[in-house]
């Protein structure tokens, strides 16, 4: 069930409704029956993983408690890493490494035959892996107890708002909110209903409609021309935004109605000045994840400037990884990796330089000019992103900024109407960013007179309803 | 605070809520009706039916009167056959998604003694789109005469599940004309028919290549000979008989390349209108074919080099129904 069916526009209500009529003592099985019907939806079959997952990580937190020593503690969380990466590699990693291990070997010499899984990437397996592992980690480091309810528990890794894309939640912000009852409540259910409005705007307005362009372009680059290339390109960078954040406003949204606050996930990630900076913005429950469980691990911040770097690249690689089997994954990360390990090596050059060339004595000229380069930098990785294939994305590399044919249009799949309908669309989508970065909305809007509240309301329910793009395609992440 | 007061509150609460949502979907409802409603500038491909109904009224009888969806817009040659077969001629062909119910019993008020009507059904309308999709009603916002033709409740229940997509492809069209210049080369527009309401606008324009194209694009398109469709033909049949006009069913022209994909569709189709409508069968759907180089854009779309033969066809056919004119 699509977050942008008209089935869950029923279902959701419906659901919230049974939710709060209910004893509180039943709540929780409710949601999770709810939860897992949710999910069943998609293929009933990977219900099992779901709890597979779900017993592993369950069942090993409590006997890292119950461990009497270091050694079997860790054990323990060693089991548990591995019972619930395993299952991820099977499914979404086995091909890649099979087959590019079969290719290693026979460019050396030597013929193997490796079998190739013929697996459907069961739809939120990264992210359920993700969020159960780090609630086991956070058992391990005693950040936590072990929950023992195991309602609450399975609650905490399927709650339908999250499962399918995130956010991944941490145990000690989402867990605890399963001990108390929610009540209806007006208000927290109209922010809720805020947040689902503006991420439907962007998905299916916005997101949607940049789709049809960017497929046409990317789907066959060597048919389109080198102007129609890069307009994908820099058309996708706000695409994906669209969609992951869309997604996640409609899931933050819908748990908000159901009494239950989400991790923020996007916090204007185009306004960055530094791709370090994008990265405390753009899906913040996963980079924080990877700070917290692997860079921390790898010993943070407190080893020798080198390791540092190699710590930073080694997680961003992975962060690729998590992301999709497939080297062009692999790469996008190392991409932000460099960036992020060039960025801190030669951030005292650069204040330098700003300081020698008068720069930094212009903040908003040096703002614009960080953001820019931001940008290009995020979009250029961006192209490993969405291209099939590695080749694909070294023809859009090379073939960009060639042969500019103005003459013959821009407008692939999408006329001079739908064009400026989603620039607009853009260019507004970038003005609430801006604000946002400066003030909270909500309270802005809730100060609103009611005339112009409910305007503001009317036109983005209508902007949705006759200016969406019904039928589109599934979420970007679903395929992680 | 005391649990009863609670619940009452919230009670008081959830009331409140439900009154605003409840008018905002009030409001969304006025804001559609409104869309429903405005004027438009009707130059859309389907406000042709206002020209084409304009050229049926204005002729007297006897005519000839060509009924179906969009394969008649690019198949005829409408003057040329008036010439030939020296019979005022009317192209009523529009698009398939408006129905057959509507394309039949929106002509049949204005038929009299001595008219010849040509059906030219493509196959889905008689698989599935006999009371037409969404289309039906950018018809009707043009000729809201042709209301009269919705002859069930469940065309009404599919009319109104279909005005919400009406209302947005309304709403966007309005909006594309505030951005965008008319295409003085547009061929799905009001201005691409000439008098007679054959197509023109796409010659000399490029084509697409049909061969790989499927005859049938939607799931809706697919179902099963619709009895429905076939009772409607009969019931046209013999209403037009009662005003002294005559029916022939003619199979719409199709590659030659499609044949062997979609055979046995064709000729149960053209099993359920020979065995049960009372029209002449001018020839079938083997008779039909054409090579797919002659298509322009889809399985059902001539060039002009096609239309040229198709109408040869067509009037060689009609001339023994006419009585050898």
């Amino acid at each position: 069930m699509l977050f942008t069916s008209l089935q869950f526009l029923i279902f959701l209500p419906a659901a919230a409704a049974v939710l709060f009529a209910l004893p509180a003592r039943w709540r929780n099985l409710y949601l999770l029956l709810l939860s897992y019907g949710f999910y069943a939806a998609w293929k009933p079959a990977y219900v099992l993983l779901l709890v597979l997952a779900t017993a592993i990580s369950y069942g090993s937190a409590i006997a890292i408690e119950r461990a009497s020593s270091p050694a079997a503690r860790k054990a323990w969380v060693t089991a548990s890493a591995i019972g619930n990466l395993g299952a991820l590699f099977v499914f979404k990693y086995f091909n890649l490494f099979g087959q590019s291990g079969e290719a290693l070997l026979r460019a050396l010499g030597v013929q193997v035959q490796v079998p190739e899984l013929s697996l459907l990437l069961p739809v939120g397996i990264s992210f359920y892996t993700f969020q159960s592992l780090g609630y086991t980690i956070d058992v391990y480091r005693g950040v936590r107890p072990a929950e023992r309810d195991v309602v609450r528990y399975a609650l905490f890794v399927s709650f339908f708002p999250q499962i399918l894309s995130g956010p991944i939640n941490r145990s000690t912000h989402l867990l605890p909110q399963f001990l108390r009852p929610s009540y209806f409540d007006s208000e927290r259910i109209v922010a809720g209903m805020q947040l689902m409005a503006w991420g439907f705007f962007k998905k299916m307005v916005i997101a949607d409609r940049l789709g049809v362009y960017v497929d046409q372009v990317y789907d066959d680059p060597t048919g389109v021309g080198g102007l129609p290339i890069f307009v994908a390109t820099v058309l996708y960078a706000f695409q994906v935004y669209c969609d992951f954040s869309g997604y996640t406003d409609i899931a933050i949204g819908t748990a908000q109605i159901l009494g239950y606050e989400m991790m923020v996930n996007f916090r204007q990630p185009y306004l960055a000045a530094s791709t370090q900076e994008f990265w405390r913005r753009w899906h913040i429950s996963l980079s924080t994840w990877f700070r917290d469980y692997v860079y921390i691990s790898l010993g943070g911040n407190r080893v020798s400037a080198w390791r540092r770097y190699l710590n930073l690249f080694v997680v961003f690689v992975l962060s690729g990884l998590w992301h999709g089997a497939s080297w062009t994954f692999v790469i996008w990360g190392a991409l932000h990796g460099l960036y992020l390990v060039v960025g801190v090596a030669t951030r005292d050059a650069r204040e330098a330089w700003a300081q020698r060339n008068g720069l930094a004595a212009m903040p908003r000229l040096r703002y614009a000019l960080q953001l820019l380069i931001t940008f290009a930098l995020v979009d250029f990785a961006w192209i490993f992103f969405r291209a099939a294939t590695f080749e694909d994305a070294l023809y859009v590399i090379t073939h960009m900024f060639r042969g500019w044919d103005l003459s013959a249009g821009i407008s692939l799949g999408l006329g001079t109407y739908e064009m400026t309908l989603v620039l607009v669309a853009i260019a507004i989508l970038l003005i609430v960013d801006w604000l946002q970065s400066r003030t909270p909305l909500r309270p802005v809007i809730a100060e609103l007179p009611t005339w112009a509240r409910w305007s503001l309301y009317y036109g983005v329910v209508m902007c949705v309803l006759l200016l969406g793009k019904t039928g589109g395609g599934k979420f970007i992440y679903f395929q992680f | 605070m005391e649990p009863t007061r609670f619940r009452s509150m919230r009670m008081a609460e959830l009331r409140s809520f439900m009154r605003r949502v409840l008018a905002m979907g009030v409001l969304v409802v006025i804001g559609y009706a409104a869309i429903l409603v405005a004027p438009t500038t009707k130059n859309s491909y389907l406000s042709a039916v206002i020209d084409k109904q304009a050229r049926l009224a204005s002729l007297g009888s006897p005519k000839l009167v060509f009924v179906g969806g969009s394969n008649l817009s690019f198949a005829l040659d409408s003057p040329r056959i008036e010439r030939e077969l020296r019979m005022p001629v009317v192209n009523m062909g529009l698009g398939i998604y408006a129905g057959l119910r509507f394309m039949l019993y929106s002509v049949l008020p204005r038929l009299g003694p001595g008219d010849v009507v040509v059906i030219s059904p493509e196959y889905q309308l008689l698989r599935g789109l006999y009371n037409g999709e969404e289309e039906l009603l950018e018809a009707l916002e043009a000729f809201p005469q042709g209301i009269a033709t919705i002859g069930s409740l469940e065309q009404w229940i599919g009319v109104v599940r279909a005005l919400p997509t009406y209302v947005k492809n309304k709403a966007n069209r309005m909006l594309a004309q505030l951005v965008q210049n008319p295409d003085p080369k547009c061929v799905y527009c009001r201005r691409a028919f000439n008098a007679y309401g054959d197509l023109m606008a796409h010659a000399g324009v490029p084509g697409t290549d049909v061969a790989a194209m499927p005859m049938f694009r939607s799931k809706s398109e697919q179902g099963p000979v619709d009895q429905e469709a076939i009772t409607g033909l009969r019931e046209f049949a013999q209403k037009a008989a009662e005003r002294g006009a005559r029916v022939a069913i003619l199979f719409p022209a199709v590659p030659d390349s499609h044949l062997a994909q979609n055979e046995e569709v064709m000729e149960k189709v053209h099993q359920a209108l020979r065995d049960n409508v009372p029209a002449t069968i001018l020839a079938t759907p083997r008779e039909s074919l054409m090579p797919v180089g002659l298509f322009w854009d889809w399985v059902y779309h001539l060039k002009m080099e096609g239309r040229e033969q198709r109408t040869t066809f067509i009037i060689d056919h009609l001339r023994p129904f006419l009585g050898g004119v």
